[in-house]
């Protein structure tokens, strides 16, 4: 899902730039003091999601957790993650500094669109917030498998093929990433409900 | 927070115990020998990119020279086309693996062609070799003259010897170099693990002291 140096055209690197920074701002802004460790932790538990590998069927791919950091962290999602790219980019050579700002906006849109759509949903209790959750994790992985096609469109690879691919591989990512947000959902709503309320409130 | 400390405990133990598989991240390796140039190419953690497209480019120009598609074992094997042997470039390999990953490796012009570096040497070499054979012929005369028939079967077997140390050599390094693609895709360490989450805790310990000194100058203002 990373998408390598040298692949895309200026012009797309230069927008995804642009679009992230100002994702990033506008996250920044809307984040609160009280909330940056939570922030900074979740950003750690991505950049570690990238080494955890889920080897179901002919293909295998890796997690991302970017449902995860959308359902609890709202828009302040886009600097963790954005962050923990750049890390990943610098210390272990996925993906790249030039394609960050394209990266970075593959994976966060989805995570905060995902966030809100399933937000009426996390106050209640049982299964549909255990459900709307674990669709929260699932779609945040489908839609940055589209979105990354989509970039990809711009390449010399067709986007019905990388489409086709990515989200093949990425089924299995999507079910374990929306039970392990799922999982951590419910924990959270039992050990600290007020997180849950926090993320999409400023 | 103690809770949230035993989630991410949870994630980061999750993490050593992760299985080989595929990564996002692509390796490329190559070597010349024997009139070859041998590929390599390998996810992270040394799975081979099977059926990976490889494109051979003149470095300088970008010319594209030679086309291919990796096997099973992600090797790929290109003959040096003979134009190519006799005035050597510097060679980009340019791997796409697919989805994004795209790695690349330059083959210096000196790599592609040992022998067009070793005419020059050579050329002074067998010269210098049969003045030998004559500066030392007066001395050893007798002695050389029933054991070693002439200096042009000497000439020969140099070129033979060449080609045999060549094939060689060729063998005893290609485990090496099997070996040095294989520890070049590997993963990242827990080294880099480590020290990354270090960097995000004090990225965000940085933007919390900008926020708060902003919001500490605010009510100022």
């Amino acid at each position: 899902m990373h998408i390598a140096e040298g692949v895309l055209a200026p012009s797309i690197l230069a927008l995804g730039g642009m679009l992230s920074l100002g994702g990033c701002a506008l996250g920044l802004r809307r984040l609160d003091e009280s909330r940056i460790m939570p922030v900074a932790l979740l950003s750690a538990a991505f950049f570690t999601g990238s080494l955890l590998h889920v080897p179901i069927g002919p293909v295998s791919s890796h997690l991302l957790l970017n449902g995860l950091l959308g359902v609890l962290l709202g828009w302040a999602a886009f600097p963790a993650i954005a962050v923990a790219l750049m890390l990943q980019a610098l210390l272990f050579q996925y993906g790249g500094l030039t394609t960050l700002g394209v990266n970075a906006w593959n994976m966060a849109l989805p995570a905060i669109l995902a966030g809100y759509l399933a937000r009426p949903w996390l106050s209640t209790s049982g299964w549909p917030r255990f459900l709307a959750a674990f669709c929260c994790g699932a779609l945040g992985v489908a839609g940055a498998a589209i979105l990354t096609a989509l970039s990809l469109n711009f390449s010399d690879e067709g986007f019905l093929t990388a489409a086709k691919i990515l989200l093949l591989a990425h089924v299995p990512v999507a079910l374990v990433e929306g039970l392990v947000t799922a999982s951590a959902v419910s924990f959270l709503a039992q050990v600290r409900p007020e997180m849950l309320r926090q993320a999409f409130n400023r | 927070m103690a809770r949230i400390f035993a989630l991410s405990f949870l994630v980061f133990s999750l993490l050593c115990t992760s299985s080989p598989a595929l990564a996002h991240r692509v390796h490329l390796f190559a070597y010349v020998q024997q009139g070859e140039i041998v590929v390599d190419s390998r996810f992270s953690r040394a799975k081979p990119v099977q059926h990976g497209k490889i494109a051979v480019f003149e470095a300088e120009s970008g010319k594209l020279l030679l086309q291919g598609i990796s096997d099973a074992q992600g090797a790929s094997r290109f003959t040096i086309p003979p134009e190519l042997l006799k005035k050597p470039v510097d060679l980009r390999l340019v791997l796409k693996a697919g989805e994004g990953h795209q790695a690349e490796w330059i083959v210096p012009a000196a790599e592609l062609n040992p022998q067009a570096s070793q005419i020059p040497a050579e050329k002074p070499a067998v010269p210098s070799a049969a003045a030998e054979a004559e500066t030392t012929a007066p001395t050893l005369a007798p002695a050389a003259a029933s054991t070693v028939d002439t200096s042009t079967p000497i000439a020969i077997s140099a070129q033979e010897l060449e080609a045999i140390i060549n094939r060689a050599l060729d063998a005893r390094v290609q485990p090496l170099q099997a070996m040095l693609a294989a520890e070049q895709a590997k993963g990242p360490g827990l080294t880099e693990i480590i020290g990354g989450i270090g960097w995000i805790i004090g990225i965000f310990a940085l933007i919390f002291v900008l926020k708060s000194r902003k919001k500490a100058d605010e009510p100022g203002v």
